[in-house]
């Protein structure tokens, strides 16, 4: 099967080391952390961005789709090459080129480790702010083609608000620079547009971060409500004192009880909901905003409060909500987690509505979410060996983001479309708006070449694609539904 | 034997365990053999879709495949941080154990007959020790180091000076008040090659109030023939521990190695199915402490001396990640008097030892190994500590490729110090 | 090409009569001295959509207004039919103050809009100059921002969505109104700043911000832009509550009377809590102490951003440039465009690296732009002439070289506006 014409040419400008196509080397590179699976022809590892275009032109010429990928962490199906081909993986372009801490930025390679970004400049008393929950181990180039977000994006923005300029490779495999370093370059901005289009354009080989300075004190609140729907009205409230935490994130009754299995995090168990708010700036301002936000919790019925000053406090304080997503594995074998965002002030009807679509589907949901930017996450939990669990679990999560919508929401806030939401596009977007966006694909000349069958509804219905899941499925055995 | 399905014996990994792994990749930075490859086929998420992919005969276990099993330094980073509980260890384990059980590579079969016959008998185990011990002596050692070929291919040969530790039976009465009786693992390596450590153990642990005793039929624990796939060696060396320490009456089984202590705690697993041992392991299983776990949980016997010197701390793998301690032998540096203690960056990253991994995969070693040697650089601490007799030898390594002094030290061996 | 009789009788069709405005009405119309041959106010997005059908089908060129604040910037249209007011478009479609988000249509003056938040103690970040007659629409497409996006960030960090009629007349939507949303390409961002050339804008959706418990301002004199900048970058690394932080050079400080003759103003917005603009001030009190910078509170706080105005209006602007660099390289930006026949008046946004610099009088206007262009190569920035003389500027690209992604922004351009119809040639190579 491997073309192996195609192979020679890729070996000639990576190094034959570089290129791997054994099918054990190309079965490793068909899963991301999503349930779709898709084998690339090839995949090889660039060292620079020159080799990255040269890669693209030989692509071409061979007529083979290429998809980018970064760790593969996405959560929909991103960096799956859905229609073979060649994948460019970018671990080996890691260095961090520039830091020019006089004027808070960076230049960085696209393999470089969202994490290490921050650790880099953090001598300075800068940092990156966008902190996707696997920053860790994601790349910033999938950051970039996923505008990820993260719980501090609430006041800090998501990767787009940290974005200042990109070098990429055109369909045409020429290396082009977007944007720059200063503020306001003249002429469209394209570096906004390159952001969030999951590489379906271009391949991003170069990026310019802004970055921040670290705040001067941070506070940590973790209030504690007998029910979900206090919670998420003490959401909007928080907001109408006129107070924008730099964090506001919401964990329900299922998902403290697989945290306090996991953790420990001493949440009680007959509780509802905790919210955990952290405000950050001048230690006067934090101090007054921590004031207010308590006072708001406490009147919409919070029944405890805990509050963190020092690093350590509030690490504790944390602690719960950064290992709530693994610690959910501990309640079914397998969980579905969707991506929605709804207006805040419609939160507590469309948690309402959640929990009664999952109760209808026999399924338990456990909710832990960006709630002061709407952002909802509802993990279903499922076992997949019960026949036909796993498409009445896509079902649901259709009825899910129905909901969404329908609050006046949207189908994803920082997964992405990708491969699994391409066809709720329709119910956001109408034709006409779907082909001015299929105009800046041809605008790029992109049509096939980059990561084909993403964000675009296929022409097929949504049985199609729940038919091909079900394939997948089969093929891959019973496993991530993360 | 040849034709069987491939992990269809009685140690395949489990469905339930292999299905755990929900690729989310949060593990891949942790990975020693990812961030130096980049590639997936070297890291825990691809080594387990690759064991899965075996399970379901979507590919064959050709030797590249295996050579990517292999290249692992089981060094249990990955089990330490992945949320979903996936374990690792006892997969990559039993898939060795598959794989050796059927159509091995040459190589392995090897390793797994110098482990079992030689690593893991005493006598053979002295004689092998007595060649390495003249090798050094000899001069042989310093010239072959130095020989442009030669010098990377046998930097990491494991060298052996000092004398060997013999004493078995009771080791020494307890000082002051006494707090119970333990027994120490004597090991295969660790007596020819750290005997001071021993004696340095027992006297720490006398002077807590501890009467240690060993065992005189105690064997090897047999940590190197599981990691390498001989579980039948394995869990033959495991019993007889299990019926060795069992009988010694002791309240604890002090392990001053963290790749035996490990090991031994997880026999309760090894010997599950063994209708005879499968209650007696998981009791023995329960006594096993690390020598660091068992000390910080005293009130500790103030130490009358100093130790004035920058030290940094090397978490052993298999104590940080497989026993999850990292905080017990920081705990007994930080209680000694005039020790500054200096943290590298990423001190619990694999140092490249990893068992006899330093030998198998000497050029991962090496690349493993000069990282390691630059954080402690960076350090500027003059002493190493650590808490495994592979990770001193394979830093002492270190030392001496990058012509850099330095001493390397067992925590206890400070403690040690600090008591005289 | 159409006559003007069945021009007129075409768009009356669509708009209505009182919809299309008399032809003594058209010199309000008037970009860069071109003078449509009609110009309508739709009072729907339906209309705007009809307009633009039309005009596709005719092959006529349309120019999008709002308050005619902007319209000096862009190149010099290469044609120019139909001029599409939106003012009556000026309303606010939904507020829910919980979401802190507002959606609006594009004709709305920012005044109007911010009086319509300011009861609800919220507000849209925008800060233009001219906000009583800008309009939403205008600001964005000309991406137009104030002092405040120190703290609060261009239109791009804020805006959520968009209602944006195409060259040939489809409605259609970017974005959404909640607060995160990554579902498809943000062509917010491309529309933002097109200048009108490739889309109309209807209608915006954007983040809100808190009004602040308390604002204060402090003015600290300094002999030279460098001390200035510096004092500036001290005080950024301190995380202080500063909104904005404005540069007025001499020429530009004395105009306004923020400072003594001869001495350059950095003035400094506080907003927060009460202490913590307390704090701020102090400390802002002690650093002035140190560097021996005159320092005092300021009760008109708007007085700079008046300078900004004054800066730009067709009586005192004869050349109007915003430049950008590294907030390390402005201040020698700064004394370089001072030696350019002025003096300039020069007002600096140091910590986000912009300036805007105008001559109210320049002997040979294309040699002036020539030495700008030099100086602003030097560091590495980008310069725009927001107004330029007439008699010069059909010569001149008022953005400078095209950037090295032009080629695709060309073809952009071409995807969204095959015929040419909106604001023809107006952006970074005529596009
Ligand atoms: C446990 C867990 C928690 C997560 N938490 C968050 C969260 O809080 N917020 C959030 O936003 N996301 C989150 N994610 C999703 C994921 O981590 C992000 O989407 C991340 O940005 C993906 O980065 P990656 O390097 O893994 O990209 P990949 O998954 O490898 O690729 C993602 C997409 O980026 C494209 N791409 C990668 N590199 C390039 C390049 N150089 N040029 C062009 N395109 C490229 C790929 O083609 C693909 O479409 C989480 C994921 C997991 C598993
Ligand atoms: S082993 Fe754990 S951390 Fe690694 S990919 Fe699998 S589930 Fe994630
Ligand atoms: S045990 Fe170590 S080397 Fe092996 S996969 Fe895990 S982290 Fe990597």
């Amino acid at each position: 099967m491997p073309n192996s014409s195609l192979i020679r040419d890729l070996s000639r400008v990576v190094g034959r080391r570089w290129v791997l196509h054994e099918p054990e080397d190309l079965l490793v590179y068909e899963y991301d952390a999503t349930i779709e699976r898709g084998l690339p022809e090839a995949v090889v590892l660039p060292y620079n961005a020159n080799q990255v275009s040269q890669v693209v032109r030989i692509a071409r010429r061979h007529n083979a789709p290429v998809t980018a990928r970064g760790a593969g962490t996405g959560l929909s199906g991103g960096a799956i090459p859905c229609d073979g081909g060649i994948v460019i993986v970018t671990s080996r372009m890691n260095r961090i080129l520039e830091v020019d801490a006089g004027n808070r930025i960076a230049v960085v390679e696209p393999g470089v480790i969202n994490q290490d970004i921050t650790d880099a400049v953090a001598p300075h008393g800068l940092y990156f702010a966008p902190d996707p929950s696997s920053q860790k181990v994601c790349t910033i180039g999938g950051n970039v083609a996923e505008n990820a977000g993260g719980p501090h994006c609430l006041r800090y923005g998501t990767t787009t608000n940290h974005v200042l300029g990109l070098e990429i490779v055109t369909p045409e495999g020429d290396l082009v620079w977007l944007g720059g370093k200063t503020a306001d370059p003249p002429g469209y901005d394209l570096t906004g547009l390159v952001v969030g289009s999951e590489g379906t354009i271009c391949i991003v080989t170069k990026v310019i971060v802004r970055l921040m300075d670290c705040p001067q004190s941070t506070v940590t609140l973790l209030a504690i409500f007998d029910e979900v729907d206090q919670a998420s009205h003490a959401v909007s409230a928080i907001i109408g004192q006129g107070i924008v935490p730099a964090a506001l994130e919401m964990m329900d009754r299922n998902t403290m009880r697989a945290v306090e299995e996991a953790v420990q995090a001493g949440y009680p168990p007959d509780a509802g909901a905790v919210l955990l708010i952290e405000v950050d700036g001048l230690e006067e301002e934090t101090r007054e905003q921590a004031d207010s936000v308590r006072a708001v919790c406490e009147e919409l019925g919070a029944r405890e409060l805990r509050i963190g000053f020092s690093a350590e406090d509030r690490e504790r304080l944390w602690a719960g909500r950064k290992g709530a997503l693994g610690a959910l594995g501990r309640l079914a074998p397998s969980y579905y987690i969707l991506d929605g965002v709804v207006p805040r002030s419609k939160l507590p009807a469309v948690l309402r509505g959640v929990y009664e679509a999952c109760d209808s589907f026999g399924f338990q949901v456990a909710n832990v979410f960006h709630a002061g930017d709407g952002n909802l996450h509802p993990n279903v939990m499922f076992d997949e060996r019960v026949p036909g669990a796993t498409q009445r679990v896509l079902d649901l999560g259709e009825v899910i983001m129905r909901l969404c919508v329908e609050a006046g929401g949207t189908i994803t806030g920082e997964h992405g479309v990708g491969y699994e939401k391409r066809n709720y596009m329709s119910w956001i977007f109408s034709e006409d708006d779907l082909e001015v966006m299929a105009g800046v694909k041809l605008a790029f000349g992109a049509t096939d070449l980059f990561n084909p069958g993403k964000i675009f509804p296929s022409s097929k219905g949504c049985g199609e694609v729940s038919s091909r899941m079900k394939a997948a499925i089969a093929k891959v055995g019973p496993d991530a539904y993360v | 034997m040849a034709d069987n399905p491939p992990f269809s014996g009685p140690f395949a990994p489990s469905d339930a365990d292999l299905s755990r792994c929900v690729h989310c990749g949060l593990c891949l930075e942790s990975c020693p053999t990812y961030t130096e490859t980049g590639l997936e086929t070297e890291s825990p998420r691809g080594r387990l879709y690759l064991i899965k992919a075996i399970a379901e005969e979507r590919i064959e276990a050709t030797p590249t495949v295996v050579g990517h099993l292999d290249l692992c330094l089981q060094c249990r980073n990955c089990e330490a941080v992945c949320p979903s509980g996936v374990p690792y260890g006892r997969i990559m384990e039993g898939a060795r154990a598959e794989l050796l059980a059927n159509r091995p590579p040459l190589a392995w079969r090897l390793r797994a007959l110098f482990l079992r016959e030689v690593i893991a008998r005493p006598r053979r185990m002295a004689a092998f020790a007595t060649l390495l011990r003249l090798y050094r002596a000899s001069g042989l050692r310093w010239l072959a180091e130095r020989a442009p070929f030669l010098r990377e291919r046998v930097i990491l040969a494991p060298t052996i000076s000092g004398p060997t530790f013999r004493a078995r039976g009771v080791l020494a009465r307890p000082r002051g008040e006494a707090r119970g009786r333990v027994a120490l693992l004597i090991g295969c390596i660790m007596p020819h090659a750290y005997g001071r450590v021993h004696e340095a153990t027992v006297r720490v642990l006398a002077r807590n109030g501890f009467e240690v005793v060993a065992p005189p039929h105690q064997a090897c624990c047999g940590a190197l023939n599981a990691h390498n796939g001989d579980r039948p060696t394995a869990r033959a060396l495991a019993r007889r521990n299990i019926d060795a320490f069992l009988d010694a009456g002791v309240d604890a089984v002090v392990v001053n190695s963290a790749g035996c202590g490990s090991a031994m705690k997880e026999y309760g697993e090894l010997l599950a199915d063994d209708p005879d041992y499968a209650e007696k392991a998981k009791r023995f299983a329960g006594m096993v402490k690390d020598v660091t776990e068992l000390l910080a949980e005293l009130p500790l016997e103030a130490p009358t001396g100093r130790v004035e010197a920058d030290v940094t701390f090397q978490d052993p793998c298999h104590l940080a990640h497989a026993q999850r301690i990292t905080g017990a032998p920081r705990e007994l540096l930080a209680a000694i008097p005039g020790l500054r203690l200096v943290e590298m960056a990423q001190p619990d990253r694999c140092c490249g030892s990893a068992g006899i991994y330093s030998l198998a995969h000497r050029e991962m070693s090496l690349d493993l190994l000069d990282g390691k040697m630059r954080e402690i650089a960076a350090t500027g601490a003059e002493v190493i500590a650590t808490a495994n007799p592979g990770c001193m030898a394979q830093i002492e390594a270190g030392l001496r490729r990058h012509r850099r002094p330095g001493r390397v030290v067992h925590v206890v061996e400070l403690l040690d110090e600090a008591y005289r | 090409m159409v006559k003007q009789a069945s021009l007129l009788s075409q768009l009356e069709a669509i708009v209505g009569a009182d919809g299309v405005r008399r032809s003594d009405e058209l010199s309000a119309f008037a970009v860069d001295g071109l003078t449509p041959q009609a110009a309508v106010a739709p009072s729907s997005y339906e209309q705007v959509a009809e307009v633009l059908r039309y005009a596709h089908t005719e092959g006529l060129a349309v120019i999008p207004h709002g308050g005619g604040t902007h319209m000096h910037i862009g190149n010099v249209p290469g044609r120019y039919d139909i001029g599409l007011s939106l003012l009556r478009l000026d309303q606010v479609v939904e507020h829910e103050p919980a979401d802190l988000t507002v959606t609006c249509q594009a004709g709305i003056t920012l005044d109007r809009l911010q009086r319509h938040l300011g009861q609800h103690g919220q507000l849209v970040p925008l800060g233009p100059a001219w906000g009583e007659e800008a309009t939403i629409g205008g600001i964005l497409a000309a991406n137009a921002s104030g002092p405040s996006r120190h703290a609060h960030g261009a239109p791009r960090d804020f805006t959520i969505g968009m209602k944006v009629v195409t060259a040939d007349g489809r409605i259609t939507k970017a974005g959404g109104r909640v607060v995160k949303n990554v579902a498809g390409y943000d062509l917010c961002k491309l529309y933002i700043g097109s200048l009108g050339t490739l889309g109309v804008i209807v209608e915006a959706s954007f983040k809100l911000a808190p009004t602040a418990k308390v604002e204060r301002t402090a003015v600290a004199t300094f002999e030279t832009p460098g001390q200035a900048c510096a004092f500036a970058a001290d005080l950024q690394r301190r995380g202080l509550t500063l909104r904005a932080v404005q540069l007025l050079n001499a020429t530009a400080a004395s105009a306004v009377e923020l400072a003594q003759q001869g001495l350059c103003a950095l003035v400094l917005d506080l907003a927060g809590t009460p202490q913590a603009v307390e704090r701020s001030r102090r400390e802002i009190g002690d650093l002035a102490q140190d560097a021996a910078a005159d320092l005092r509170d300021e009760e008109n706080a708007a007085k700079a951003w008046e300078s900004r105005m004054r800066l730009g209006s067709t009586e005192e602007a004869y050349l109007l440039c915003k430049a950008t660099a590294l907030p390390t390289h402005l201040s020698a930006l700064i004394e370089s465009l001072e030696t350019v026949d002025g003096p300039p008046h020069i007002l600096a946004l140091p910590a986000v690296g912009v300036l805007y610099a105008s001559w109210p009088r320049l002997e040979d206007a294309e040699a002036a732009v020539g030495r700008l262009r030099t100086a602003v190569t030097a560091v590495d920035g980008s310069l725009v002439l927001e107004r330029c003389p007439l008699d010069i500027k059909p010569r001149l690209d008022i953005f400078g070289d095209p950037p090295p992604s032009f080629d695709l922004m060309r073809r952009v351009k071409e995807q969204f506006d095959p015929k040419g119809v909106l604001s023809p040639g107006r952006q970074v190579g005529r596009l």
